[in-house]
């Protein structure tokens, strides 16, 4: 998990990264992941989801501020 | 360089979960490498006419064998299985890991497992086999080469066990004297062939 948020903190924009493990199952692990920053680049960062051989399941909080 | 591939190869670790399978290839393929070279040893020197030449030849046309077929039946074996994994992950994920570290270290943690097996068994063997290379060259008698060959084999097979001792945190002397066992019941079992004959 620490290389996954490492990884996710690399992409532009991106200042600060959380994640809680919320469940854990036979296969996989459930995280939910909190990503803060200005101009976060949303693509690249579902980009290196993948990379990093995760799934983004849903998106449940957006926040725009000027 | 070396920091490079040490952390490339504990990255194919990370992801793969392979280290434990090419812990075990290392020291099951090292047994048997070196217990290979110590039956040619002691077969040709108890039961035929044994000269240094015959016993390389011998010993180095055995690991070649068992570097090519573990190399390669290894490979397919573990890629089989590192694919099998990857299905089974993408089932529950519902997504292709096509592209993911996880797919690329499994990958790679076919081609290290096959490596290690071959390696293994090549190196430990030569160990076994290097007074009798030292003989071709003169640096010492046959007569030493054998006494050598049969103390380095004996030597490496108890260093397995020790090593096989500290990875179960076990007592290690007693495993490094279970490993030795092999050894002498090796040359037991050809020195009574040897009366038999």
């Amino acid at each position: 998990m620490i290389d996954f948020c490492r990884v996710l903190s690399t992409v532009n924009g991106v200042k600060r990264v959380s994640a809680v493990v919320v469940e854990v199952d036979v296969e996989t692990d459930t995280v939910k992941v909190t990503i803060e920053g200005r101009n976060i680049d949303f693509e690249k960062v579902k980009e290196k989801v993948k990379e990093m051989g995760a799934a983004v399941h849903s998106v449940d909080e957006v926040v725009f501020e000027e | 360089m070396f920091n490079l591939l040490k952390s490339s190869i504990s990255r194919v670790f990370k992801y793969s979960g392979a280290e434990e399978y090419s812990r075990r290839y290392a020291v099951m393929n090292a047994f048997d490498g070196v217990v290979t070279v110590l039956g040619i040893v002691l077969g040709s020197t108890l039961l035929g006419e044994a000269n240094a030449r015959s016993i390389v030849a011998a010993g180095i046309g055995a690991l070649v064998a068992m570097g090519i077929s573990g190399v390669s039946g290894t490979y397919m074996a573990e890629k089989a299985e590192q694919e099998r994994r990857i299905r089974e992950i993408e089932d529950a994920m519902l997504i292709k890991l096509d592209k993911s570290v996880i797919a690329e270290a499994r990958g790679k943690a076919a081609i290290l497992s096959a490596l290690v097996d071959a390696l293994s068994a090549v190196v430990a063997g030569l160990i076994a086999l290097t007074p009798y290379l030292a003989s071709l060259l003169g640096l010492v008698t046959a007569e030493h080469a054998f006494i050598l060959s049969l103390t380095f084999s004996l030597s490496l097979l108890f260093s397995l066990g020790l090593f096989l001792g500290k990875i179960a945190r076990r007592n290690i002397l007693w495993s490094g004297l279970k490993s030795l066992a092999i050894g002498c019941i090796t040359i037991l079992l050809i020195t009574l062939l040897n009366l038999i004959l």
